[in-house]
């Protein structure tokens, strides 16, 4: 009898604990810590590892600011773009990917409603009133052109590939370009020269195979994004061309840090796109805070060789601790 | 034993019964109860989908009286409108917290554009009273593009929606169905345990019944020996165990009584029986006696005439013989009482030795040592010494040439009084002897038996207890000593 009683207790006991497990699951509506603002986050409709860091740096910092926060993509026309007026968001992040002049209208109907707006990633235009974060672009062609400049005196042939799973980077070539200029003197400079991929990770192979058959004296490459650095570097040692062009890559994936350990590649350039979605929503919440917050928050760009790859490593793996 | 509320059999019967059905509700309510809230569960995941829905719906209706009312400006499709403006209005949902939940965010935003599509709604409706065609115009555009919007903004949720729940479904149906297990299980244990419950009770109460049975079969059989039956925790069984237990005890006294007094009467009937024989016994002898005083009367008589004679005739000593005879006869004739004082038998046996002094001038010397105090001081059974010493002239100087002697002592010995009748004559066989100090029963006792065998009987018949009240003290050729000793501080055991 009591052996029973004990086993009736025991299911009895597992049963209550699973239902409650079950119904613990169940989210509720009501939270002890409930968000004081409400945060939108515009982004491009492209599905890179770039802007799913953003994201997950302003999910971030909506925890920190105890803001919630609502993600959406920007359609070319700027239909969802003109909905952020009515969604009841306490303030808007947006990275533009579309032509400036909707993106500018639609930003100024945000205005005439006050609500807080700061520009991620991609400025529009110098003059305008809204907040930008993200890294400079002509600081980015400037460190690029400093590297070259260190290991090539003359007769720099290089080819910048940009991309549109980085859609800044391409709206600010010029800015990118002239800061390479600036870094490199013109005279060493024999020429540069832009491409652009498209969404495809594999669009960089097609992109580095057509260099290299119309270009024979092409000596250097510089990759906008991550995917594009490593199929264009897997294209490269294919066609047996490693050594002969050095490669300048971007993003800080554990096979380009691979590459440059084993002189694949020369250097990688490295922006912190986590660190850029948790700038954008402290602005955010310090323009609800206050109404003020800076006009320009650099998250600033780094460039990994293989002299610093080691303490690079090293700082990476202390951060995520 | 105590009697309590938790030691009644009625309590007992009454906590068991509605215990187990107590345990059994209890059961099936929280089975219930599981089963609701998982349902509630299923449903709580579908029920934010549906009002998203409805929503959606009203607002597809809001479309045409909004449509007719911009065309037609009719105040049928306007009061239409104004009624299901505030229908989706009161809808809406007023959020106190903004929730965290993606999905949940998205549906506050769908309810947000809703929200301001009536606003703009209304303000349409304003512009249209105004006529100002340009601006409800574009109103009307920018609506239209908002409830695009909305609309694929709620397929957007339902989607993101049906994804989340499709992840959690596998989850929540491995989860659902281990409740179900463990609340099988739980049921049957239960079950299990008020099955064992209800058994364990019917026998707490039933077992003091079976050992009341079976005490009453034993009793039935006689055996009144077997241990009382245990106490057990009702106190109502507990009384009848108790009254069963005493009432046993009472019987087996009872019964007890009943033997002993049985025995008791089987004793005193055999007393009586026994007594009834002495007394035929007694009878007898007494009608032996008188049948022998026949004739020494006549003797006596005889004896008597025949003195008279030799005095007339101047016949001294055959006077003298005659006389002492005749004493002696006499002293036996009127010898009425089983005791007799010592002086009475030593009266007697001085008459004996007169004749046996004439009988046996030459050969036979007879001494008599009696302490004179002694004479009237003690009891003794009648006629006991004179057959010793007749015993000892008829047996124990057969074939002798020496000259005999019998020696008569009396004396006392500490507390007892010593008889002793000692000759030196041939000495008597230990068998004899052996023979001789065989007692005879009472009623196996012949009243015919005489001489020594007799006084022998008549001494184990006054004395029981004491099995040495006669030793017969012999050797081959160095005579026989007789002793009878008597207890002074007793008296003479006389059965009737």
């Amino acid at each position: 009898m009591i052996a029973s009683g004990i086993l009736a207790l025991f299911s009895l006991c597992v049963s209550v604990y699973l239902v409650r497990n079950l119904l613990q699951k169940v989210p509720s509506n009501e939270t002890h810590n409930t968000p004081v603002h409400h945060f939108s986050l515009y982004i491009p409709n492209t599905r890179n590892t770039f802007f799913s860091e953003i994201v997950i740096g302003a999910r971030r910092a909506a925890v920190d600011c105890n803001a919630a926060l609502s993600v959406h993509t920007l359609d070319q026309s700027g239909t969802g773009l003109s909905m952020a007026e009515w969604i009841g968001a306490d303030g808007i992040a947006v990275c533009p990917d579309i032509d400036d002049s909707i993106t500018k209208n639609r930003l100024e109907e945000l205005r005439k409603k006050s609500i807080p707006v700061v520009l991620v990633n991609h400025n529009i235009q110098a003059n305008q009133p809204w907040p930008f974060i993200g890294t400079n672009n002509y600081d980015f062609g400037k460190k690029v052109g400093s590297f070259i400049h260190t290991w090539r005196a003359a007769g720099i042939h290089l080819a910048v590939i940009y991309s549109d799973k980085n859609p800044s980077m391409y709206a600010e070539r010029e800015l990118v370009e002239m800061g390479i200029r600036v870094a490199v003197n013109d005279h060493t400079l024999t020429s540069a020269s832009g491409y652009r991929t498209d969404i495809s990770l594999r669009a960089a192979e097609q992109v580095v195979y057509r260099l290299i058959r119309s270009q024979g004296d092409l000596n250097t490459i510089i990759f906008t994004d991550t995917n594009d650095t490593l199929a264009g570097t897997q294209a490269l040692i294919d066609l047996n061309f490693v050594g002969r062009i050095q490669i300048i890559g971007f993003g800080s994936d554990p096979e380009i840090l691979d590459y440059i350990k084993k002189g694949v590649i020369s250097g990688t350039l490295v922006v912190n796109p986590q660190n850029i979605g948790y700038q954008a929503i402290l602005s955010l919440a310090e323009l609800c805070k206050s109404g003020y917050t800076s006009n320009s928050v650099d998250t600033g760009i780094s460039l990994v060789t293989a002299e610093n790859l080691e303490s690079y490593e090293s700082k990476e793996k202390k951060d995520r601790l | 034993m105590k009697r309590g509320m938790q030691n009644s059999f009625r309590i007992q019967m009454l906590v068991s019964f509605f215990g187990v059905l107590l345990i059994l509700v209890v059961s099936a309510s929280y089975i219930l109860y599981s089963t609701i809230k998982i349902q509630e569960l299923v449903n709580k995941n579908f029920e934010k989908q549906r009002y998203v829905k409805e929503v959606q719906s009203e607002l597809g209706d809001f479309q045409k009286p909004f449509l007719e009312y911009l065309s037609s400006k009719s105040s049928d499709a306007l009061s239409q409108l104004l009624i299901l403006s505030q229908k989706i209005h009161g809808m809406l949902p007023s959020y106190t917290y903004t929730p965290v939940d993606p999905i949940d965010l998205s549906e506050k935003e769908v309810y947000s554009l809703v929200n301001s599509y009536l606003d703009l709604a209304d303000i349409a409706i304003d512009e249209k009273r105004g006529m100002n065609i340009e601006s409800y115009t574009n109103l009307y555009n920018q609506m239209q593009q908002l409830l695009d919007y909305i609309n694929q903004e709620i397929e957007s949720i339902s989607s993101s929606r049906y994804s989340d729940q499709l992840a959690g479904y596998e989850v929540f149906i491995t989860n659902s169905r281990n409740i179900q297990l463990w609340n099988l299980l739980f049921i049957i244990f239960i079950s299990l345990f008020s099955f064992i419950l209800i058994i364990y009770s019917v026998d707490k109460i039933n077992e003091p019944m079976v050992n009341l049975s079976r005490m009453a079969t034993e009793i039935s059989a006689g055996n009144f020996e077997s241990d009382d039956i245990g106490m057990t925790s009702l106190y109502e069984i507990d009384r009848v165990v108790d009254a069963f237990n005493r009432m046993k005890r009472d019987i087996h006294t009872y019964i007890e009584e009943i033997k002993w007094q049985r025995n008791v009467e089987q004793e005193y009937m055999q007393e009586r029986v026994k007594n009834m024989r002495m007394e035929e016994m007694i009878r007898r002898m007494e009608l032996y006696t008188l049948q022998a005083q026949m004739n020494p009367h006549f003797l006596f008589n005889t004896l008597n005439t025949g003195l008279q004679l030799a005095i007339v005739e101047g016949a001294e000593r055959t006077g003298e013989y005659m006389e002492h005879l005749a004493k002696l006869f006499r002293h036996n004739l009127h010898q009425q009482n089983v005791l007799v004082r010592l002086r009475h038998e030593i009266e007697g046996l001085e008459s004996y030795f007169y004749i046996l002094g004439v009988r046996f001038p030459k050969n036979l010397d007879l001494v008599l040592d009696c302490p004179p105090d002694l004479l009237d001081q003690y009891t003794i059974p009648s006629y006991i010494l004179q057959p010793l010493v007749e015993n000892c002239v008829v047996h124990a100087f057969k074939e002798t040439d020496q000259r005999n002697s019998i020696v008569v002592r009396i004396f006392l010995e500490n507390k007892w009084l010593i008889l002793s009748v000692a000759d030196n004559g041939v000495g008597m066989p230990q068998d004899r002897i052996d023979a001789l100090l065989y007692p005879v029963p009472v009623d196996k006792f012949h009243s015919k038996v005489m001489g020594l065998e007799n006084v022998i009987q008549r001494l184990y018949f006054f004395f029981p207890e004491d099995p040495e009240v006669v030793v017969i003290k012999s050797s081959g050729g160095n005579g026989t000593d007789i002793r009878i000793r008597i207890d002074t501080g007793k008296t003479l055991c006389i059965p009737y």
